[in-house]
């Protein structure tokens, strides 16, 4: 069964929007990091708002690693009731969300990664849809702006992994807890 | 010059009210570091509600490591404009607050220790009066509740140190970043 991954931009007070404020962090260590989930991923499943902003973004990009490129041509499957007519390999969801992504889960394959898309992520939270988070949390408080983890969002945890890069951003890796 | 610690427990979403949420996790293993900490400090700085809270639940304390006793003996100094009489060795900073503060940072010895207190963490963190922030993380989402870091907190810190423990909280150590 495939994992449903978010994989997070979030500041110390945890918020996800607008990551302008990653750029002075960035390292190479947490592009490997990026990398590296990327390619385990096959499809990438996001919210209108995280569609939008990427399909813009990603089609005039290049580097030598190769992510662009997967960026591009990855599979997207987007939760929007509004958009028609998706480019950038994005198909829109139909239907139910939560029973579609559990469709998108049983079949074989890499994981199902988000990017931002924090609706989304909520909703699939309170679904039990998430199987895992990446947050990078970056050493900044920006003290406004949409929280991954908004108000009524609730969820127990279970720590997997904790790293510390040398830039100061924090990988946190958490699973739902056991029930 | 004594260091200001802000010494805060915090869910994911950074939530610092609340007590049950922290049970299952408190250890041995945070409690000798919280110990630490509180042996290296040579006083409290407090807000009103954490010491009322606080000075009501320490006193009747005890415990073989001396943790109790060490809070219970140890000078307070509470940032409030409305209390009187303080008791458990307490007494109010009188006048500015800030000014206050800097004096007992110039005295010689431990850190100067805060625990909860979010309004005078948020006010002292203005004039620029934090000098450490020693974050312990739980792998909760509360989805409700007062947050350490508020709407239009806003600080640019650098990571000292991240210990993940085996109970799955996170030990995180930030300064602020050199301006």
């Amino acid at each position: 069964m495939r994992k449903v991954i978010a994989a997070e931009y979030v500041t110390l007070d945890g918020v996800m929007e607008n990551p302008a404020w990653t750029a002075p962090y960035w390292s190479d260590e947490l592009a490997a990091i990026q990398s590296q989930l990327n390619i385990e991923s096959d499809a990438l499943l996001m919210g209108r708002v995280t569609y939008q902003e990427m399909s813009q973004a990603w089609p005039t990009m290049k580097d030598e690693d190769g992510f662009a490129d997967r960026m591009n041509t990855l599979p997207k499957h987007v939760a929007s009731s509004t958009l028609i007519d998706l480019e950038w390999n994005a198909t829109r969801i139909e239907g139910d969300v939560a029973e579609d992504v559990v469709k998108l889960k049983n079949e074989s394959g890499g994981h199902l990664l988000i990017y931002g898309s924090g609706t989304l992520v909520q909703y699939l939270m309170q679904h039990n849809l998430i199987d895992e988070y990446r947050l990078m949390v970056f050493p900044i408080v920006v003290g406004r702006g949409k929280r991954l983890f908004g108000e009524g969002i609730e969820a127990t945890l279970e720590l997997v992994e904790s790293q510390a890069l040398a830039s100061g951003v924090v990988v946190q890796t958490y699973r739902p807890a056991a029930q | 010059m004594r260091k200001v610690i802000a010494a805060q427990h915090l869910t994911l979403d950074g939530v610092m009210e609340g007590t049950e949420w922290k049970v299952p996790y408190l250890t041995n293993e945070g409690m000798a570091i919280a110990h630490t900490l509180l042996f290296e400090s040579d006083a409290l700085l407090m807000g009103r509600v954490t010491y009322q809270w606080l000075s009501q639940a320490w006193f009747k304390s005890k415990d073989e490591t001396g943790f109790a006793d060490r809070m219970n003996s140890l000078p307070k100094f509470v940032a409030s404009s409305t209390l009187r009489d303080l008791e458990w060795n307490a007494t109010r900073i009188e006048g500015d607050v800030a000014e206050g503060v800097a004096k007992l940072k110039n005295q010689s010895g431990g850190h100067l220790l805060i625990y909860g207190s979010a309004a005078l963490v948020q006010y002292l963190m203005q004039h620029g009066l934090i000098d450490e922030y020693r974050l312990m993380i739980y792998p909760v989402v509360l989805g409700r509740g007062k947050r350490l870091f508020g709407e239009g907190i806003t600080a640019t810190l650098h990571l000292l140190d991240s210990r993940a423990l085996a109970s799955g909280v996170v030990v995180q150590t930030y300064k602020p970043a050199a301006q």
